[in-house]
């Protein structure tokens, strides 16, 4: 939830820069709705009865309802106090596009949302926005993903692993790495509140799917994309890896290689050891301004990985107050978290003279 | 200083006949397998895990590892809740519904594992009980600690139908309450059903497998209110590292502050603060870089040292490493290698 003495921590953050706003919030949400996407489905959806999108069966009550994703003026009142020159929106629902078998209908759909959400960007500049693809069908994803880019400026690609076929380390969706490799956009990894396999018949309250699904599931995606040999096929891909936190980083690097150990010739397309995959580069953590563990986590694996993401506007999202307030994190690490790092995952070039003034304003 | 190994792993038989020679009729007579197969080959073809369970071969290697105690944990004795409850839909075949097929593979386990015991004062070990047939599980797990002298009782939790929080359990947990003895959750890497959708080698579902269901145990556990209903039962948590704890128990008691009231109407405090009661513990193999930040986070009275023997990479140097290492404080490694598991499993 954006807190409620904002007023009085937005102006630390818009003071480090003088009055210009200067972080890059790397995650924050559009409300979706199938009446935002119904007009931007070709005609033959259009008049689909029920719910566009398969939905499961948790009452979530979560969202934030009284933002409404065209009330974009108070969207754009809330970066500019908080200081935010660039907001990357991933969608609410579509992210479970990928859990619906209706081949053509998944694809159909994937084109609507990225019109949708390219049509929402056109209408202030530091909206920046993560295409959906249909993973399952690989052809199709690789055409909407170029499309995505180079027609519609998104910058990246936003995936729920929950419902594919198969993990998504798999040879079968290489070919879209691929393409994005050579775009330069980047794979944000944000599982849903479904999160994944685990606990699906066991979990008996939403609380329960929620604490555990998404760690579960974004842990697994992360073994997928090195077991698989993602990292090292495509060496100049970057992921994030999106509102999970980032205190099981150490924890995963660390059982990973022991596992690894044991049985390398399972993992053959790797040159080095699992951990060195996740600090190598190309994987991004996004932290929660708050998190306990976040000073531990900057110095077992620095300061170049670590994104901020708002999460704005559903529950539980918190602004830079937090992060720009603790005193366990050094100036240059806020930095880094809140800027310079996002600018690398969206592949953007620093300007070396305004790193520089970055850094003195900071510390 | 007596140093326990609060995890190693009794080796059986691949084809069961050491169990299933203690089953009795029909069962010992039968040749079809106690356990469905998962398809993944845990013994990388052969490489690991072969040979026979050997007394004074286990007694050679603590001598070697400097190991006064070990206590003694199954292997695939673990898929036992894997066996379907009988009446539940099902793929697997016919042979393996039958309804009392459980509860006779855990007495039959527990009492080998309880003859190898009687071999030597240096082991202990700890049970199984059919979770899947709760009346059978009550009487097996008091006969277990009662006559056979077992220290606790360990569970899997894939292939239950529920989490292990459920009521259905309860039972099972008052009873462990009143004998004093602990539940140890200790999942089996390669068990089914739930991650076989992804893993395409061993290494993956081996990296997932045991660690994200245990993940769930313990989520399950804790909002399922078994601090609060039973408080002074001890549960561990076996073989995938503390790296995790820190991180779950900051996850949990966000969401706890946001949902607890309606969801986990039985907890009564954070779920943090309940870990901090200090009734549930976790092992560790001694050489994780991220155990000095857990026992900051946590403190230095419920990690237990656990090799994992004979699937020890660190083997024979485990407890010299873990007594070697300068990030941890003199009397933390006395508690991790001695008093914490003395505690857990009611051995003083």
């Amino acid at each position: 939830m954006v807190k409620s003495d904002i007023a009085g921590t937005d102006k630390r953050a818009v003071q480090q820069r003088g009055s210009q706003p200067w972080i890059y919030d790397m995650d924050a949400h559009i409300i979706d709705t199938d009446e935002d996407i119904r007009p931007f489905l070709d005609e033959r959806y259009r008049k689909r009865t029920g719910s566009l999108l398969a939905l499961d069966e948790w009452h979530r009550g979560l969202i934030r309802r009284p933002r409404a994703p065209q009330d974009l003026t108070e969207r754009l009142r809330v970066l500019d106090e908080e200081g935010v020159i660039c907001s990357v929106l991933f969608p609410s629902r579509a992210m479970d596009v990928n859990t619906m078998r209706d081949k053509a209908f998944v694809a159909a759909y994937c084109r609507a949302y990225n019109s949708f959400i390219a049509d929402v960007c056109r209408k202030a500049s530091a909206l920046k926005a993560m295409a959906v693809l249909p993973f399952d069908n690989v052809s199709a994803a690789v055409e909407e993903l170029t499309r995505s880019v180079t027609k519609l400026g998104l910058v990246g690609v936003v995936i729920s692993s929950y419902g594919l076929q198969e993990h998504i380390g798999s040879v079968k969706y290489w070919p879209i790495y691929q393409e994005m490799q050579r775009l330069n956009v980047h794979l944000g990894i944000h599982n849903s509140i479904q999160g994944g396999p685990i606990g699906d018949l066991r979990a008996d309250t939403f609380m329960f799917q929620h604490t555990v699904g998404r760690p579960a599931a974004t842990m697994t995606d992360c073994a997928a994309l090195i077991y698989g040999g993602v990292v090292e096929k495509f060496p100049r891909l970057r992921v994030s890896f999106l509102e999970a936190r980032v205190a099981w980083v150490p924890y995963w690097m660390e059982y990973m290689d022991r596992k690894w150990e044991k049985r390398r010739s399972d993992a053959a397309l790797l040159t080095r050891k699992p951990s060195e995959y996740m600090t190598g580069g190309n994987f991004f953590y996004s932290a929660e301004p708050d998190e306990k563990a976040l000073p531990y986590v900057l110095e077992r694996i620095g300061e170049e990985l670590i994104i901020f993401a708002s999460d704005y506007p559903h529950g539980g999202s918190a602004f830079t107050g937090d992060l720009l307030g603790r005193s366990d994190v050094s100036d240059r690490a806020k930095t880094k978290i809140l800027r310079e790092n996002g600018i690398r995952l969206l592949g953007e070039e620093i300007d070396k003279a305004e790193y520089e003034n970055d850094l003195r304003s900071a510390l | 200083m007596a140093v326990i190994d609060s995890d190693v792993h009794l080796i059986q038989r691949a084809d069961d006949s050491d169990i299933r020679a203690l089953m009795g009729k029909p069962y010992s007579n039968d040749s079809y397998p106690v356990f469905p197969g998962t398809g993944w080959d845990a013994s990388a073809c052969g490489e690991s895990g072969a040979g026979e369970w050997d007394t004074q071969a286990q007694l050679t290697a603590m001598d070697r590892q400097g190991v006064d105690l070990s206590i003694v944990m199954p292997t695939q004795a673990l898929l036992v809740s894997q066996i379907p409850e009988a009446g539940l839909p099902t793929g697997f075949p016919r042979q393996i519904r039958d309804k009392n097929l459980a509860a006779a593979y855990c007495r039959a386990y527990n009492d080998h594992v309880a003859n190898i015991c009687a071999g030597s004062p240096r082991l202990k070990a700890v049970g199984i009980a059919s979770f899947q047939d709760v009346p059978a599980a009550i009487a097996e797990v008091r006969r277990a600690v009662e006559e056979l002298g077992l220290v606790g009782i360990v569970v899997s939790s894939l292939g239950l139908t529920e989490h292990l929080g459920s009521p259905t359990f309860w039972p099972i947990y008052d009873e462990l309450e009143k004998l004093n003895r602990p539940l140890i959750v200790h999942n089996l890497a390669h068990q089914v059903p739930v991650w076989q959708r992804y893993p395409d080698s061993f290494l993956f579902q081996e990296t997932v497998g045991g660690s994200m269901e245990t993940l769930h145990a313990f989520t399950g556990l804790m909002y399922g209110g078994i601090p609060e209903k039973f408080s002074a039962l001890r549960i561990a948590f076996f073989d995938i590292g503390t790296g995790w704890i820190p991180y779950m128990l900051e996850r949990m008691d966000k969401d706890f502050a946001s949902h607890g009231a309606e969801q986990a109407p039985l907890l009564k405090r954070s779920p943090c603060a309940y870990v901090k009661l200090g009734n549930w513990y976790y092992s560790t193999h001694g050489d994780e870089g991220t155990l000095a930040y857990v026992l900051d986070c946590i403190g230095d009275s419920s990690v237990v040292f656990g090799s994992s023997y004979p699937d020890d990479s660190a083997f024979p140097m485990a407890v010299s490493s873990l007594q070697a290492r300068g990030d941890i404080a003199e009397e933390s490694k006395r508690k991790i290698l001695s008093d914490n598991a003395q505690r857990l499993f009611g051995l003083q």
